[in-house]
């Protein structure tokens, strides 16, 4: 009987992994004297589906879109999927600061720069 | 003398099969941006049969619910819609892989549908244009009696 139960948890754990492909999603780099704007296209994403991760000099986006299942498949073009690509982080990001917006399926990231990497204009005095 | 050879039909169903597979694994390398978005359409498109409506979605991301326009002619659905190039004033570009796209789709649906009963959402990026299917082809529920 308890040898059962164990089946059946098992089934059902295996039923609940399902194959998810993971894909990059389209981005953009952007930058300017202030920062760096990484702009990426992750329709069917919702901000809690969302993670951004900085480890070491890594940042990596990962996404999972919300299934659009709403009766029998006629047409399949787009899959429930995850998003995920990572970037190598240049050097004087400050990481406190990033900050990410989530609008319209399209991820805003902003990675400041440190003060210290910021282009300054050095007053040339006359002697 | 001749024999119908079963075989034979399962060698094109299997060269079919293969096909569509190919289709697949080309459109998902279109979609993962290594490969020019003008060879398979956009935007990519899912349609749902639930019994009483078509379900289409799609994704747009990005495009503001002003920027796409959905018709229906009879049973024919029109997207129709712009992205604009969105690279903010005053940076230089690194990397750009979201390219500006213009798009008109159509699509017959598979069965009539009600005009009157049209609802189009978009949110988070993804289109939903749900359209009744007419009364005539609505799915009808017979109750079967004791006799």
């Amino acid at each position: 009987m308890a040898n059962a139960h164990i089946q059946k948890q098992s089934d059902s754990l295996a039923e609940s992994v399902r194959e998810r492909p993971a894909v990059p999603p389209r981005v953009d780099v952007y930058e300017n004297r202030e920062e760096f704007l990484v702009v990426a296209d992750l329709p069917g994403v919702k901000s809690d589906a969302l993670s951004i991760n900085v480890e070491n000099a890594e940042l990596t986006l990962e996404a999972t879109r919300s299934s659009t299942a709403a009766g029998a498949l006629l047409v399949s073009e787009h899959r429930d999927l995850d998003f995920r690509r990572s970037f190598v982080l240049p050097q004087g990001i400050d990481r406190e600061r990033i900050d990410a917006e989530l609008k319209d399926g399209v991820l805003r990231l902003h990675l400041p720069k440190s003060d210290a990497l910021r282009p300054r204009q050095i007053p040339v005095r006359a002697g | 003398m001749f024999h119908y050879v079963p075989e034979f039909d399962s060698t094109f169903s299997l060269l079919n099969q293969l096909r569509r597979q190919m289709d697949r694994a080309i459109d998902d390398l279109d979609r993962t941006g290594r490969w020019p978005a003008e060879v398979s359409g956009y935007p990519a498109i899912n349609l749902y049969d639930d019994a009483a409506r078509f379900i289409l979605t799609a994704d747009l991301p990005g495009h503001g619910a002003d920027e796409v326009k959905v018709t229906l002619n009879q049973d024919v659905l029109t997207l129709v819609g712009e992205r604009k190039n969105d690279a903010p004033e005053g940076y230089s570009v690194h990397r750009q892989e979201r390219t500006p796209v213009r798009f008109s789709r159509s699509l017959k649906l598979p069965s009539r549908v009600d005009p009157e009963k049209v609802e189009a959402t978009l949110e988070n990026g993804v289109l939903r244009v749900s359209v009744e299917k007419a009364a005539e082809v609505q799915p009808r529920k017979i109750t079967v009696r004791a006799s």
